[in-house]
């Protein structure tokens, strides 16, 4: 009876250590590395949810406000606003979600230099290059994402994701933006791995007709089309900086059991002065606006 | 000269002489003079490897054994001579056994050519004025004083009295115009032509050709890393490497690889050179493999690391580089571009896509700066695809635009921002019509930017946000 103890102890202690070596990321040394990036979009989340969350989504992916480096995030849309499930935006014409790209890799890049290094920006694929002048920033910034943005267009599918699985295991890359269109289960698992082995933030954006797709990603995330109150509203006071708008729902967050609106959907917004995907004023003030995260949030306040 | 004129003369002396207008004055510019005689003695080079000025009008040149180059000592001097015309010069040539013969000959023998054989020297100079000893003035007027005005006479004197009598200067003259004392000259040094540095290169030649892939690969990667050796010497590293495989009765395959930056890892020029080398077509065999560097860079030496400290911005940077070459020697090296900025406000012009390894590093660079805070779209169609808009009034806002089969009611527009063309372009082509752009959103939240051609009155969309 001892010795049964004993054993089941070990084997307890050895699929501790196994768990322990499985969960710790490879060719990470630095502790800043592991750190998620910040979206800037937590003030919608909520700080009181994040706690609620744990440690689970802290360590390992979307922790509210917190974008986890070394996994694949897959984006689809934008689809239009009324019915996601219909798919009618992602006919031939889909176009991934440019400017919440732009903006996550300039929070990447910051994220990195504050780290220490300078990062670099690599966009796979001709359908996922945004319009160079949405990446030279508006006013505040000086350029160094368009600076530092190598673009590359890999004639087919197979040379695509050598690409990406390349882009993510080079360390001098902090970001990788790519078209996944077409990957399959096995190529994600790929994926998954490459990003695991580097400390790349990885966007890969997918149609929406693939959102049944299986995939190894650790997050899936839909962007919807939001209607914007536009400039007019701006100018009469009401709410908003008159910019577009979308939705972003995170779909699936691997190892994290679903709690029931836990990560509601958030309106974001892209302000091109700031050269930013924000969340509106107007929301911040319906969330209530009790939040310390995100410095938005604080500027509306006290503005 | 067959006037009279001479050196020395005073200028109003050679005016009276020559015609009206027949005198040119230029000033006496002695540091010129000898600058343009070195310079003839360089290219006299080519002629005799044994060339030296004699300022300030002479020129000596070692003809001996050359003749053969030049099928005998004639066509030599006579070559030579025609060359010293073309290049405008008015020369007077002699060949002696002794640079003191020729010397005295070629200014005071006879006109033009003038050969003296071996053994003529004493004959050659014994009827020549004793200025043609080479002697300075001093001597040359105590020669005169005592009656010896030819340098035959000045042979005949008893050799013990010269040297107490004129001191040693006369002797040694005499007995180097007829060879008997060794004369030194200053010969030009060839100037080294600018020649390219050798490029590195490494070959192996196989005992018998092969066909098998893994031999072709232990020897790629040994000359990779023989080169890789040399580069170091060097401080330099490859930017482009080029590969010949000799193949059996057949031509040989040639592989390039090119780099973005300079590089001498072994690792990744095999990482960029494997692919390529698996898929060769060996043909009946290898026979050999050659590699050059074919363009090289500089490349600093690198403190090797025994502990992994940190991270430094190179290290990262190079790790980038060689991302960008892998890329591009998969896709080719358009496909690897990154973005600059150009000064013009069309927006289809505004960013030029330059490929990666075609980018010069240039300190202090800086794009971006200079960029207007414009509210451009995230995507810009590459072609602008025709729309049908309607507005409730002609120039209103719009309410409904159609656009790739589907109808849009626009909620919001605003506008226009006129676009005019660049009137400083030059060709039609080149400039478009003034444009109105409007920035507009359908009732799904879909932002479309959408301009109106006032030339025309065509609607296009241009951008999304997306």
């Amino acid at each position: 009876m001892l010795a049964i103890l004993s054993q089941r102890q070990g084997l307890h202690d050895l699929a501790e250590r196994v768990r322990a070596i499985e969960n710790r990321p490879a060719g990470q040394a630095q502790e800043g590395d592991t750190r998620g990036v910040p979206t800037g979009w937590g003030v919608a989340w909520g700080p009181a949810r994040a706690a609620s969350e744990g440690e689970s989504v802290q360590g390992q992916t979307g922790a509210p406000g917190l974008l986890a480096r070394g996994v694949v995030h897959e984006w689809f849309g934008p689809v239009d606003a009324p019915d996601a499930a219909r798919g009618r935006g992602g006919q031939s014409v889909w176009s991934p979600p440019l400017c919440i790209f732009a903006h996550l890799a300039r929070r990447s890049l910051v994220d990195a230099q504050s780290g220490g290094s300078d990062g670099w920006v690599v966009w796979i694929g001709r359908r996922c290059w945004a319009y160079p002048r949405v990446l030279a920033g508006g006013r505040d910034t000086d350029g160094a994402l368009l600076d530092r943005s190598v673009f590359t267009d890999p004639p087919d599918d197979g040379g695509r994701l050598w690409a990406i699985e390349l882009a993510l295991r080079c360390r001098a890359v902090t970001a990788v933006i790519a078209d996944g269109r077409g990957v399959d289960m096995a190529g994600s698992r790929r994926l998954q791995l490459a990003a695991k082995a580097g400390r790349a933030l990885c966007l890969v954006a997918r149609p929406a007709e693939e959102m049944r797709e299986l995939s190894a990603a650790a997050t899936r995330w839909l962007v919807r089309r939001a209607p914007s109150p536009g400039e007019s509203a701006k100018e009469s006071g009401e709410a908003g900086e008159g910019g577009p708008r979308w939705i972003v729902e995170l779909l699936r967050c691997k190892g994290v059991r679903p709690v029931a609106g836990a990560l509601r959907p958030v309106i974001v917004e892209w302000d091109h002065a700031q050269g930013a995907v924000v969340v509106p004023a107007d929301v911040v003030r319906r969330a209530g606006g009790a939040t310390d995260e995100g410095e938005r949030g604080r500027t509306r306040r006290t503005a | 000269m067959g006037a009279g004129v001479r050196p020395g003369m005073s200028l109003a002396h050679a005016r009276a002489l020559l015609p009206l207008g027949g005198v040119q004055v230029e000033l006496f510019t002695p540091e010129r003079d000898g600058a343009s005689l070195r310079a003839l003695a360089q290219w006299a080079l080519r002629f005799s490897p044994l060339a030296a000025p004699d300022p300030p009008d002479g020129l000596l040149v070692d003809i001996s054994g050359c003749q053969q180059l030049f099928r005998g000592e004639r066509r030599l001097v006579s070559q030579l001579a025609r060359a010293v015309e073309r290049l405008g010069f008015t020369a007077r040539l002699a060949v002696a056994p002794s640079f003191g013969c020729a010397w005295g000959v070629a200014r005071f023998g006879g006109e033009g050519l003038t050969i003296v054989a071996e053994g003529g020297a004493r004959e050659a100079i014994s009827s020549l004025p004793v200025e043609s000893l080479r002697l300075d003035e001093g001597t040359c007027l105590a020669l005169h004083e005592i009656g010896v005005w030819r340098a035959g006479e000045a042979l005949a004197m008893p050799r013990a009295s010269i040297p107490a009598r004129f001191g040693p200067g006369l002797l040694l003259r005499l007995d180097q115009a007829l060879g008997r004392a060794p004369e030194t000259i200053e010969p030009m040094r060839p100037v080294e032509p600018m020649r390219p540095v050798e490029p590195v290169r490494v070959e192996r030649v196989f005992d018998g050709p092969t066909a098998r892939l893994e031999a072709i690969e232990v020897t790629v990667r040994d000359l990779l890393t023989a080169m890789a050796k040399e580069l170091a010497r060097r401080g330099s590293g490859a930017m482009r490497i080029d590969i010949e495989l000799t193949r059996v009765d057949s031509e040989p395959v040639r592989l390039a690889v090119i780099l973005g930056r300079a590089s001498r890892s072994v690792h990744h020029l095999w990482a960029l050179l494997g692919p390529r080398i698996e898929r060769v077509n060996m043909g009946f065999g290898v026979e050999g493999i050659a590699m050059t560097a074919s363009r090289t860079g500089r490349l600093r030496h690198e403190q090797a690391e025994c502990w992994r400290t940190g991270r430094e911005g190179g290290t990262d940077d190079a790790a980038l580089w060689e991302l960008v070459d892998t890329f591009a020697n998969r896709f080719g090296p358009e496909r690897v571009a990154r973005a600059e900025p150009v000064a013009t406000h069309i927006p289809e012009r505004a960013f030029r896509m330059c490929p990666m390894l075609a980018r010069r590093a240039r300190a202090g660079e800086k794009p971006g700066g200079g960029l207007a805070p414009w509210d451009r779209p995230s995507l810009l169609l590459d072609s602008p695809e025709p729309v049908r808009v309607i507005a409730v009034t002609p120039d209103g806002p719009l309410s409904r635009v159609q656009w790739r089969g589907g109808e849009h009611r626009i909620v919001t527009c605003t506008g226009p921002e006129r676009l005019s063309p660049e009137w400083w372009r030059a060709g039609p082509d080149e400039r478009h019509a003034t444009r109105d752009y409007f920035k507009v959103q359908d009732e799904e939240g879909r932002w479309l930017w959408v301009y109106r051609e006032l030339e025309g009155n065509r609607w296009f969309v241009h951008g999304v946000w997306e």
